[in-house]
């Protein structure tokens, strides 16, 4: 479960973060839509204790990562870009992240083979990551941040730079997990992909979260056929009127 | 020269510019400590001069030219890693090879950036030696046709050292050594011409000469530099590499926790196949060859004049300890976090303790470092016929440095990180350079006592050298314990 209540970051006097409330239960996705720059890694980063918030709290089982390093098991991260170490292979990269997480190793070989079989993986596993293309470094990247089977999942953009097939297995996945009743908080700015996913969907724009609801519930509050246009209505109200 | 060149040149310099400004605004103070130790410095090599003038061995008497050669190859070597470091093995360069600009003006424009920085170390470095020159009145033994070697060589050091990284780096184990030894031998001509007997007027000219075969050899090598490039950013494909180191761990002794094993595992292979650690390694057996190679050239007991006969050998062997650590051991652990880069999340979102991270890093810094000793306070000593005390004193001696200098580059490393992944996450050159002189001055406070009470007894000195070893590893247990608290702190907001 995720638990964010009040949470502030301030640089300067920018406000990346600004008093954002919401939380995600077991078995849900939450999916915070919002423009470039609206704060949604901003948010993500503080939760899994990348960030110190200005204010604030953001828990994970109750959990507050930055002064719990054994709670660090409780998620699993996929960042927006695929930065990794690039001079490891991919299968020795899962391995050391593996172990670090504390799989044991004799599951932690066989989740590495069954996964990078699933994501057609296992040929390139025993080539440097620096080689590899975008798309499979987000595949290592991904499991990497479910190989030890944490209870949240962390997605930050989660389909960006995927091709379509990979980017609709990962859908399938995301909601595979949830019924699994793991915790999924993600972002996007890419609205089908929370209409298709999400169970509740957080607009965020400069930092504030601006509403939130179901996609048909926010359809249905704008008074607009699509989750796109919902958006862009939220937004513009809130810019007329702010 | 032409527009793309001048604008990639001038993009760079505007962002190197702006990141100091930036770095000097954050740490005013330690900007001022830097200027404090570069003229100190400064002071210390004049110093040094003035003391090296008296000696009466002709090996060991200072030149114009020794010093113009000692000059010429401080700034080729220092451009010679920067191509590696910040140019070759820069993936951020892929922005300009994609864009439509030929490859001769992108590498133009890198060298122009090493002969820039190169340029100005020059110019402050002249500025604060004829400071001090006036200052403190020091009479070097240098006459006006020094000043114009030496214009002649600040241009010519840049070219060599830039074209020897290029050759160091393209594809192929035996092209590299081919053309690195072909190319080297520039090097050797500027050692031969400087200490020719030549007119002043006409070695300029044979410089001059050589000048303009550098800058034909730069306009004409752009294939090499794209293949130097390719080669220095490349990951292995293969996964039939066996030449590829893949087993850390069994270097690691089995008691050490897990954490701390695989986040060593991790930079010790990472290390290995930047070939940052073989390099490393060949840096200490060049120092250890030298230090032969000067007892070769000076035999067992060699008479300068400056009443130091039997302190000879022990200095330079002490020195080429210092700088086998300090080239081995101090400068790679600066970039411990700093290397990392945007992929440091991956390690701050583990279940790990930051102590063990921090003892993870450390070790993997240490596990070499045994090949120190190993290199330079056995071969020497054992050949001049050294007691067994005096050369278990000097490997105490050369642990005590290794500890010290390890924890405050560990310590270092998280305190002044950088993440700019264009130079590899290496530190500023103020970071670098303070953190050098106050190792050396560590090593020092932790060498001198034991060292004088050796001199008086063995036993004794023994003893305090055991107590220094002591001292030194608590130093690096605290240096860890800050930097695990600097750890605990650190954000990523990048």
């Amino acid at each position: 479960m995720i638990e964010i209540k009040n949470l502030c970051k301030r640089y300067g006097d920018i406000e990346a973060v600004n008093g954002v409330d919401l939380s995600v239960e077991s078995g849900e996705i939450f999916c915070l839509l919002g423009s470039n720059g609206a704060g949604k890694t901003t948010i993500i980063k503080i939760l899994i204790g990348l960030l110190e918030p200005t204010s604030g709290t953001a828990l994970i089982n109750g959990k507050n990562i930055r002064e719990d390093v054994k709670s660090k098991t409780l998620f699993g991260y996929l960042p927006e870009q695929p930065h990794l170490y690039e001079r490891l292979t991919g299968r020795e990269f899962l391995d050391i992240m593996g172990t670090l997480k504390g799989v044991k190793k004799s599951r932690l070989e066989r989740e590495i083979d069954r996964w990078s079989e699933e994501l057609e993986l296992e040929r390139r596993l025993d080539s440097e990551t620096g080689a590899y293309s975008k798309g499979m470094k987000q595949k290592i990247l991904f499991i990497n941040a479910i190989l030890h089977d944490p209870p949240n999942l962390v997605l930050d953009e989660p389909t960006v730079g995927l091709d379509p097939r990979f980017s609709q297995h990962m859908k399938k996945k995301i909601s595979d997990f949830s019924k699994d009743g793991k915790a999924v908080l993600m972002t996007t700015h890419i609205t089908s992909v929370a209409e298709d996913v999400a169970d509740t969907v957080g607009i965020i724009d400069k930092g504030r979260l601006l509403t939130r609801g179901s996609p048909e519930s926010l359809k249905e509050e704008t008074g607009t056929e699509t989750l796109e246009k919902a958006f862009v209505e939220v937004i513009d109200r809130e810019r007329r009127n702010p | 020269m032409n527009e793309g060149t001048l604008e990639i040149f001038s993009t760079e310099i505007k962002q190197s510019s702006r990141s100091f400004k930036q770095k000097v605004k954050e740490r005013p103070l330690m900007t001022g400590w830097f200027i404090v130790l570069l003229i100190v410095g400064f002071w210390t090599v004049l110093m040094l001069v003035e003391l090296v003038k008296g000696i009466e061995d002709p090996l060991f008497t200072l030149s114009e030219s020794d010093i113009l050669f000692a000059v010429f190859f401080v700034i080729m070597s220092k451009a010679s890693v920067e191509t590696v470091e910040n140019t070759l093995r820069n993936e951020q360069l892929k922005h300009y090879f994609s864009a439509p600009i030929s490859i001769g003006k992108i590498l133009l424009s890198r060298f122009l950036k090493v002969f820039w920085y190169n340029l100005i170390l020059v110019a402050v470095s002249v500025s604060i030696v004829a400071l001090l020159i006036h200052t403190f009145g020091f009479n070097p033994p240098v006459d006006q046709y020094f000043y114009y070697r030496l214009y002649v060589l600040v241009i010519l050091a840049p070219m060599i050292g830039f074209n020897l990284g290029v050759m160091t780096q393209v594809k192929g184990t035996m092209k590299k050594i081919f053309l690195s030894i072909l190319y080297g031998q520039h090097m050797i001509l500027v050692w031969f011409v400087l200490q020719s007997r030549i007119s002043d007027i006409h070695i300029i000219y044979y410089l001059l000469f050589m000048c303009s075969l550098s800058l034909l050899f730069l306009f004409t090598s752009d294939g090499l530099f794209w293949e130097g490039w390719k080669n220095g950013t490349s990951a292995s494909t293969s996964s039939e590499n066996n030449l590829r180191f893949h087993a850390p761990s069994e270097l690691l002794p089995d008691f050490l926790d897990t954490s701390i094993k695989k986040i060593a595992e991790k930079e010790i292979l990472i290390r290995w196949r930047r070939r940052e650690s073989p390099a490393g390694i060949g840096v200490t057996i060049m120092i250890a060859a030298g230090l032969i190679f000067f007892y070769v050239q000076l035999g067992p007991s060699p008479d300068l004049g400056l009443g130091l006969e039997g302190f000879l050998y022990p200095i330079l062997i002490g020195m080429g300890l210092f700088l086998a650590v300090t080239l081995q051991v101090l400068f790679p652990s600066l970039s411990l976090f700093g290397r990392e880069g945007k992929a440091f999340w991956l390690i701050k979102s583990l279940p790990v303790g930051p102590e063990k991270v921090i003892q993870g890093k450390a070790l993997a810094i240490l596990i070499y470092s045994p090949i120190i000793p190993l290199l330079i306070a056995l071969p020497l000593p054992v050949i001049l016929s050294y007691s067994i005390e005096r050369i278990l004193f000097l490997i105490l001696s050369s642990f005590i440095i290794i500890f010290l200098l390890t924890g405050l580059g560990v310590w270092s490393s998280i305190k002044y990180p950088n993440f700019d992944e264009s130079v590899n996450g290496a530190p500023d050159v103020t970071t670098m350079y303070t953190t050098m002189v106050a190792g050396m001055f560590l090593s020092l406070l932790f060498l001198s006592i034991p060292t004088a009470v050796f001199r008086l007894n063995p036993l004794l000195g023994s003893l305090a050298g055991v107590s220094m070893l002591l001292f030194s590893f608590t130093a690096f247990y605290g240096f860890c314990r800050r930097a695990t608290e600097h750890y605990r702190m650190s954000e990523m907001d990048f």
